[in-house]
């Protein structure tokens, strides 16, 4: 029997699912290989768990999605993360450091409907995640190995080297050197360094390694001349709800007070 | 041996008649800086380079390669056969190449992929005219080649003066050389000097703090690696089609810079402090190939100093060391 | 067109040129047996003319998995078998495949220990865990020429009895060798050894004449084995180790296995431990 595939999606612009469907001169190999039995962009058809693997877009923002994700993760043997906003919160968690009330009056002005919002974050503070797949938005052929490693039985082993990798194979000129403002040596890479390749820098979308120097980073920025305001902004923007962001923000610091 | 002389304005019929049997590869211009590329005319070879940003030695042993193509237990690894010419190919390049020949073409360990593209491309050298800012041939004893080349190009005036270094490099002298005894020497000077000295007294140094300290500048992202003409280290990878009876093997080149590179089975990473890491590309590089084959695998291309963006000079480091 | 190229051996001299067959692509045999050793841990067999000697090791392929390394665990002419404990995909994988299926396999790569240097001496071979693995072909190698040998002591720890590996082999080792065994803690029904492999062969009180000592297993146990032995006079050049990485080509290309300037898939795995001293990252 084909195993049963579910895709879901939480607080997302959807963009990651749309990406799967771009993977044109494969879907039809997708769908023999498994059953797609949950995907609001691809089907209507709906059914009921459990499922084999369950794909989440999106990150956790509501109280309603704390208790589907969890529902999700207890009729699924596998649950992957897709894209920044389910792997580490996505844009969106950039409004946890801001506060909720002035955030909601500048949307909806003076009449709040009743919002149950929580501070954006990658599902896996709430359940365990048995893979990430990284990038705002995923990279197809990424989507695509990591799917094919799950169908014939493997553990895919994260990608845990940097942008650079990739972007150094691609033979392009080093944004990083170029402009200073690049996240390339400090991001998960995979992504085949789409951006770097078309000439522009890297930014970060794909989340902070965890071999990774800022120090070593910021100092370079710095020498770069690149203000302490723009290297908050590249750095908050992918990974605001990262745990080392404020370990980020000290080190930046001390670098200024070093210097 | 008398040489050959070729005009610059027969240089682009010369190309023609490289093209009716090979594909040319050759420095071109890629936005401000210059790489191998395929070229169809002499028109499209840059000249004006000092050495390429990134290193000929991706044409023979390409960042990723397919092992073979399989279905079920049917293996197939059937390449084309193409033959090829590599013009503009600096000294130091070629040096790299007959480095990677003492690893890649060891008895008994050979390695065929490697060995068919070294046996299908013919190296058209070209002599450098000045050395760049981080050049170091001249300590490495790269700057000069005596062999490994097929056909060695230097520009003197209006012409190039060719010296012959193969049988198959004669093969390709047609009627556009005329006979010269000139011969052509130009004499390179690195500003960038290697001390020798302490690079034969590395293995003293290494316990030494050094290693730690100025590898808190690394950002591990490989650059020194990957951009290196003497660097093959690879991982095997499969890649199963989505019916997964057929698929490929890759091996796709990596670097020790990376923490993952030292990982085994169960987690336990073997160098996973960056100074570790640090220390191992220098040593590999001075050390310890010089101690498995007589020879240094470094040519004094300086790419891993042009190409850090920390701006980590291993060259500056080995001289300070005491 | 066929261009000559140099064909350099590791010392820089030239070799010619001999047509060699692709060493990258895995050869099909079919698996001939299986046997459960513990819950994770299996053993296969296949049959297959390469001759592998102790302490040399195999590639093995799963096609879309990948390949990994094994020590081979048995010494036998045109027959080879590997262990295989359960830590990763392909280990995984193979833990399903049954008799009949087919998996790729490369190799014998490695020095494998120096037997025929060993003649005339004591062997001591000690093993521990999946360790006991490679040891095996050494012992079925000394089973076989055992008029070259003197006395074979033999020391193997394992977690507890659950973790036995060659069970049958052991009741038969027991019967020919000086044979040692022992657990780590405590166990229920156990009447044997408990405690560390050194503890084991520091109580054994060997002298070091004409001895040669195995030790294969995690390197924190070698390093602990090595040290009772130093304490009981043995020299650090009459101990042979097995190292382990991960080693990926097996044809000193790759770079993985690289400690210093030996690479373990060719210079090893198997090193005089002495000579490993030195072996730091």
């Amino acid at each position: 029997m084909k195993p049963r595939v579910a895709i879901f999606d939480m607080t997302s612009c959807d963009g990651c699912q749309t990406t799967i469907l771009n993977l044109e001169e494969y879907l039809v190999d997708i769908a023999n290989a498994v059953d797609i039995v949950n995907f609001r962009l691809g089907t209507e058809k709906v059914s009921p768990g459990p499922y084999d693997i369950s794909i989440v877009e999106g990150s956790i923002s509501r109280q309603e999605e704390v208790k589907k994700i969890k529902w999700i993760r207890e009729n699924s043997k596998t649950v992957i993360a897709l894209g920044a906003c389910a792997t580490h919160g996505g844009p969106q968690a950039l409004s946890n450091r801001l506060n909720k009330k002035d955030i909601h009056k500048e949307i909806y002005g003076n009449i709040v409907p009743k919002l149950n919002s929580l501070d954006a974050k990658g599902i896996d503070q709430y359940i365990k995640v048995d893979h990430y797949i990284r990038g705002c938005p995923i990279d197809k052929f990424d989507f695509l190995n990591i799917l094919k490693q799950f169908l014939i039985g493997k553990i895919p082993k994260e990608n845990t080297n940097p942008v650079c990798v990739e972007c150094r194979f691609n033979e392009n000129v080093c944004q990083f050197m170029e402009l200073g403002a690049c996240l390339g040596p400090f991001t998960y890479g995979g992504c085949g360094a789409i951006c770097p390749t078309n000439n522009l820098p890297c930014d970060g979308c794909r989340g902070a390694l965890d071999d990774l120097n800022l120090e070593a980073g910021i100092r370079i920025m710095k020498k770069k001349n690149i203000g302490d305001d723009k290297i908050k902004a590249l750095f908050r923007k992918y990974v605001p709800s990262d745990k080392r962001y404020e370990k980020f923000e000290e080190m930046l610091k001390n670098v200024n007070n070093k210097t | 041996m008398s040489g050959y002389i070729l005009k610059k304005e027969d240089f682009g019929k010369f190309i023609e008649s490289l093209k009716e049997e090979y594909e040319i590869f050759a420095p071109v211009k890629k936005k401000t800086y210059f790489v191998f590329g395929k070229v169809d005319s002499a028109e499209e070879i840059a000249f004006e380079f000092i050495n390429t940003e990134y290193s000929p030695t991706n044409l023979f042993f390409p960042k990723k390669e397919v092992l073979f193509d399989y279905n079920n237990t049917k293996i197939n690894n059937k390449k084309e056969d193409i033959t090829r010419v590599i013009f503009g190919i600096r000294p130091c390049d070629v040096h790299a190449l007959i480095i990677m020949d003492t690893l890649f073409l060891e008895a008994n360990f050979e390695d065929t992929y490697y060995r068919k593209k070294r046996e299908n491309t013919l190296l058209i050298s070209l002599k450098c005219n000045s050395a760049g800012e981080n050049c170091f041939c001249e300590s490495m004893g790269t700057d000069k080649l005596e062999r490994g080349y097929d056909l060695m190009f230097c520009e003197q005036g209006g012409s190039y003066v060719v010296d012959i270094g193969s049988q198959r490099g004669q093969k390709l002298i047609n009627e556009l050389f005329k006979s010269t005894d000139e011969e052509c020497i130009k004499e390179l000077h690195c500003n960038k000097k290697l001390d020798m000295q302490k690079v034969n007294q590395l293995e003293q140094f290494a316990e030494h703090e050094g290693w730690k300290k100025e590898s808190e500048a690394c950002l591990s992202c490989a650059a020194c690696t990957i951009t290196c003409p003497t660097c093959g280290c690879f991982d095997v990878v499969d890649v199963p089609n989505l019916n997964m009876a057929a698929g490929k093997r890759l091996r796709v080149n990596t670097s020790c810079q990376l923490k993952n590179f030292s990982e085994v089975a169960g987690g336990h990473v073997f160098r996973e402090t960056r100074d570790k890491r640090f220390k191992h590309r220098i040593y590999h590089k001075l050390v310890y190939f010089k101690k498995q084959f007589d020879t240094f695998m470094c040519v004094g291309c300086g790419r891993c100093i042009t190409n850090c963006p920390a701006g980590i000079d291993m060259v500056s480091i080995i001289n300070s060391l005491k | 067109m066929h261009h000559e190229l140099p064909c350099w051996n590791r010392y820089g001299q030239h070799n010619k040129f001999i047509k060699m067959k692709n060493l990258y692509v895995p050869e099909f045999v079919e698996i001939d047996k299986v046997v459960k050793e513990t819950k994770d841990i299996i053993t296969m067999g296949f049959r297959h003319p390469m001759r592998a000697l102790p302490g040399q090791f195999i590639e093995v392929s799963l096609l879309g998995i990948g390949e990994a390394p094994f020590g081979v665990a048995s010494y036998r002419e045109g027959y080879i078998e590997f262990t295989v404990r359960n830590v990763g995909n392909l280990t995984r994988a193979l833990q399903s495949r049954k008799k009949g299926d087919k998996i790729g396999v490369r190799g014998p790569f490695g020095n494998g220990f120096p037997m025929t240097d060993f003649v005339n001496n004591d062997l001591i071979i000690i093993g521990g865990g999946t360790g006991v693995a490679p040891v095996r072909s050494v012992i079925i190698y000394a089973e076989k020429h055992r008029n070259q040998f003197g006395e074979v002591h033999l020391f193997f720890g394992f977690r507890s009895p659950e973790e036995f590996l060659y069970k049958k082999d052991l009741e038969n080792w027991k019967r020919k060798f000086q044979f040692n065994i022992t657990i780590d803690k405590p166990h229920r029904g156990w009447k044997g050894n408990v405690g560390f492999l050194n503890q084991l062969v520091e109580k054994s009180r060997l002298n070091n004449t004409r001895k040669i000592v195995i030790i294969c297993g995690p390197p924190i146990m070698i390093e602990v084995c090595a040290a009772s032995l130093q304490k009981l006079g043995f020299n650090n050049d009459q101990i042979f180790v097995s190292l382990e990485r991960l080693m990926q080509c097996g044809l000193g290309k790759c770079g993985h296995c690289m400690i210093n300037d030996k690479y373990v898939c060719r210079d090893g795995p198997v090193f005089r431990y002495d000579k490993t001293i030195n072996l730091k990252d």
